[in-house]
């Protein structure tokens, strides 16, 4: 089991009522981004009805790979003006 | 006077006399004239844009003061647009300011009978951040795209020389989206972020410096942390939204 530290933005914030959590997930060298948002949502169920972006090391990616170590961020798009 | 008013532009190497006559001959749309809107306005329309184009079919409301400080108590009730338009022009008297008291569709951005140079995305809603993301791909415009989420701001700059667009970064469209009516503000945010835009925008018309393209810049007014997160082209999909649209404009214009 490893320990991803996840950073949030938005809304994603109030749902988890923090702007960083950990993930603890298992996996060898690395999990798919899908698979990470995946776990996201089954521990903030919440996250499911918002559009999730998600970066590793600053770079938004649709697919992939993320390694313990990485910097990881989830972004939903903000709507007001 | 216009030598007066435009002396500190002069003084810089990167706008001078040359640059001023580019922002005088440029054309801005600007899309709401509420939060990010007014800033927008307000630094545009003192540059000395040439022509502002301000659609917003909202009246000024009292929560709407402590952000949009270009109204006054005395213009709740009134359209935003036309008071906007009205308050500018007072600001300075030479440049050309049209007002749309009504909110922007892709057929009515389609009819402007004017070259756009910019748009600024200032709007509230995901609806129409997702329609004038499909406007400036038909008309080949670049969007310079500010949003706020409470304490939380989001800036890009999107399809500019054939960058990515709104759609690369957010692809899905029907999302419930968060308005600063429902979950709040405060207005300096709004007035950071606006300016940020405006700035932009000028560097855009100015073809100077670094611009926001493919960029997510993000700014925490409570922590004071800033991040930046790249975003690629989605090159097909890109393609796709583009035929689809011509096809369903032209459709629609034609019969």
């Amino acid at each position: 089991m490893k320990t991803l530290k996840v950073k949030l933005f938005g809304v994603l914030t109030e749902i988890a009522a923090s702007s960083e959590v950990e993930l603890n997930v298992d996996f060898l060298e690395s999990i798919g981004v899908l698979e990470l948002q995946a776990e996201l949502i089954k521990k903030y169920p919440a996250m499911k009805l918002v559009q999730l972006k998600i970066a590793v090391n600053n770079q938004f990616v649709s697919d992939g790979q993320c390694h313990e170590g990485d910097i990881i961020a989830v972004m939903p798009p903000f709507s007001g003006g | 006077m216009h030598e007066e008013r435009y002396k500190r532009h002069f003084s810089l190497e990167e706008v001078g006399e040359e640059g001023q006559s580019l922002l005088s001959r440029s054309t801005v749309l600007v899309v709401g004239c509420g939060g990010l809107g007014v800033p927008v306005i307000q630094y545009l329309g003192g540059a000395g844009i040439g022509h502002l184009i301000l659609f917003d079919g909202d009246q000024v409301t009292y929560s709407n003061l402590p952000r949009q400080v270009l109204y006054g108590e005395g213009d709740v009730g009134g359209s935003k647009s036309m008071i906007a338009a009205e308050k500018i022009k007072a600001n300075n008297s030479g440049i050309a300011v049209s007002a749309f008291e009504k909110h922007l569709t892709v057929e009515e951005g389609l009819e402007v009978p004017w070259k756009i140079d910019v748009i600024l995305d200032c709007t509230d809603n995901f609806a129409s951040r997702y329609l004038i993301n499909d406007l400036a791909l038909l008309i080949d415009v670049p969007v310079v795209s500010g949003a706020l989420h409470k304490f939380d701001a989001q800036m890009t700059v999107y399809n500019y020389h054939g960058g990515p667009t709104y759609r690369c970064l957010f692809p899905n469209e029907n999302q419930r989206g968060f308005g600063c009516d429902q979950v709040g503000v405060l207005g300096p945010l709004a007035g950071l972020i606006g300016n940020y835009m405006a700035l932009e925008s000028m560097k855009i018309l100015l073809k100077t410096g670094r611009v926001l393209s493919g960029c997510l810049r993000t700014f925490n007014g409570l922590s004071h942390a800033w991040n930046d997160f790249s975003y690629e082209k989605n090159e097909m999909e890109v393609e796709m939204r583009k035929t689809e649209l011509a096809t369903f404009y032209s459709k629609k214009q034609y019969g």
